[in-house]
């Protein structure tokens, strides 16, 4: 969905308007400074290209958690920031509920499973733990996603996933042109010496 | 008197009844068996049951429709419907196995009142053999639920399809979203490293020019325009005024455009065409937007960035569904 064209464009429009302006508040930037920049830009970029999902807001919400980044924030996302910015559910009310619930449920399990067989009761718990502990590091990994339930989580990965390969694909070509673009400039400078040096060749 | 009969009799004798008669469906028929009087009681206590189990059915739904829309009145709605279906089953057993076609026309019935409440909760079949307690149908709607998307998922990310298992493919997921972000980071540092940020504006010339030009490769006057034109929105993001691109609105608003089972994130090796035709233009381009070759259309040709973003969401959703739409997957997003 999100590697049309339209999609890419516009993050590819914001990016840059990102790098612009972070250039223009800081005259002279060090190496980090500089990927910092471009990074906050592309991150910033993709979640408004996007829209208003879960992921992008929490993407928006962990850079803003920066000071310095805020006013970079808000003057390129400009109306969206706002709107990203609101909470989509509720606050942590909810996962906390369900955490509650989850531990009530664990200890009722537990008091049933305790008269069950045990090598059934082994192979299911094993894969439960297995895939929990998958889940829970997917919950690190997809920005804003401490606050989901298995199945959002899911959708949210998806598009995270697919946004994120977008943006790679943009970046990518974005390092090809301004390499073709060095080498042309170098080019130019090597022909212009030629000219003046040796008398140019045609 | 003809309730005696045995099954296979009453059978034989109704169809020779209706030989002449042109062929009646299977439900018609049973109703056709009803309606003759060939058999007094049985039909009539089918007749007596089906309404029942109709009103029963109906009733149910209604009650249902009325709770709030939770899990749980789906569940018992479903509980419901295994009871329906289950009783059906008991009923047919008591006739003594004959009248297949009136539990059958039953079934069409409550499918028939099932189908038309669908609004408001899930339907399940309930199979033959399987438990219909309320906690074993979420169970199983929920692991439908995991399976749909892990089969998208499975398709969207590279080298997935022969791994099997939520926690392998959990696994494949994750890294693979870790290797992105990894590159994000690298490509980042890169550019960094290439290029100062003085040259910002050259190279977003130069990038949009050659987003533009890759992928339209005939009238390339065109193109020296509308990468100007892309330039100034770029440049001067406020302050720009809409142009009218006709064609870009006929792509929008065409409504043969919006698939009815759209699917999220389907098949990326199949190739989608979309014609596009540009507002001032009369070439309409065949662009093909997935990875590997892909092409995109001027969509943003001198238009406002904003334009864009304020599409109501409705139709962007059907756009990008459009573009990915292949195989039939599964629907995720409405």
């Amino acid at each position: 969905m999100q590697l049309t064209s339209t999609f890419k464009l516009v993050f590819l429009k914001q990016m840059l308007l990102g790098v612009q302006l972070s250039a223009a508040s800081s005259n002279s930037m060090s190496f980090h400074e500089r990927k910092n920049a471009i990074k906050l830009s592309a991150d910033a970029a993709i979640a408004f290209a996007r829209g208003r999902t879960r992921w992008s807001q929490g993407l928006i919400t962990n850079l803003s958690k920066n000071e310095k980044n805020k006013d970079i924030l808000k003057s390129l996302l400009g109306r969206k920031y706002d709107n990203l910015r609101k909470p989509y559910c509720k606050s942590l009310k909810i996962p906390r509920s369900k955490k509650i619930l989850r531990r009530c449920l664990r200890m009722c399990s537990r008091r049933k499973k305790a008269g069950r067989a045990q090598h059934d009761v082994c192979k299911s718990v094993l894969a439960k733990a297995l895939a929990k502990k998958r889940i829970q590091v997917l919950k690190k990994l997809v920005p804003g996603g401490e606050s989901m339930d298995g199945f959002s989580l899911l959708d949210e990965t998806l598009d995270y996933a697919m946004s994120l390969k977008a943006q790679v694909d943009v970046m990518r070509r974005l390092l090809k042109t301004s390499k073709a673009l060095n080498i042309k400039q170098m080019k130019a400078w090597g022909q212009g010496g030629l000219d003046f040096t040796a008398g140019g060749h045609l | 008197m003809q309730c005696l009969q045995s099954p296979v009799s009453r059978r034989f004798s109704s169809k020779w009844q209706q030989q002449g008669q042109e062929q009646p469906s299977r439900h018609s028929y049973s109703a056709d068996l009803c309606v003759q009087g060939g058999l007094p009681d049985i039909p009539q206590r089918s007749l007596a049951a089906a309404p029942n189990f109709e009103e029963t059915s109906v009733a149910v739904l209604s009650d249902s429709s009325l709770r709030k829309r939770k899990a749980e009145t789906s569940l018992k709605s479903k509980q419901d419907l295994g009871k329906v279906e289950s009783n059906c089953k008991r009923v047919k057993q008591e006739r003594g196995g004959g009248a297949k076609p009136e539990s059958k026309q039953q079934n069409s019935r409550k499918e028939a009142s099932g189908d038309s409440s669908k609004t408001d909760y899930i339907h399940v079949r309930v199979r033959r053999g399987q438990a219909t307690d309320s906690h074993s149908l979420a169970e199983r709607v929920r692991r439908e639920r995991i399976s749909q998307r892990m089969k998208c998922l499975q398709e969207l990310v590279p080298g997935c399809s022969k791994i099997t298992g939520k926690a392998g493919m959990l696994d494949e997921i994750i890294n693979y979203v870790q290797s992105l972000q990894r590159q994000v980071e690298f490509l980042s540092m890169k550019l960094a490293a290439v290029s100062p940020m003085e040259d910002i504006d050259l190279l977003s010339r130069e990038a949009m020019t050659q987003l533009v030009q890759r992928n339209l490769p005939s009238r390339s006057s065109s193109m020296g325009i509308s990468s100007e034109l892309m330039d100034q929105p770029f440049l001067h993001f406020d302050s720009l005024q809409p142009h009218p691109c006709s064609g870009l609105n006929m792509y929008m608003d065409s409504p043969d455009l919006v698939p009815d089972g759209s699917s999220f994130g389907s098949s990326p090796n199949s190739l989608y065409r979309v014609e596009f035709q540009l507002g001032r233009g009369t070439a309409s381009f065949p662009f093909q937007s997935l990875q590997g070759k892909y092409s995109y259309p001027i969509c943003a040709s001198g238009m406002d960035c904003d334009a864009w973003f304020y599409v109501p969401n409705k139709q962007n959703n059907k756009i990008e569904q459009f573009l990915l739409h292949g195989s039939s997957g599964p629907q995720i997003r409405n």
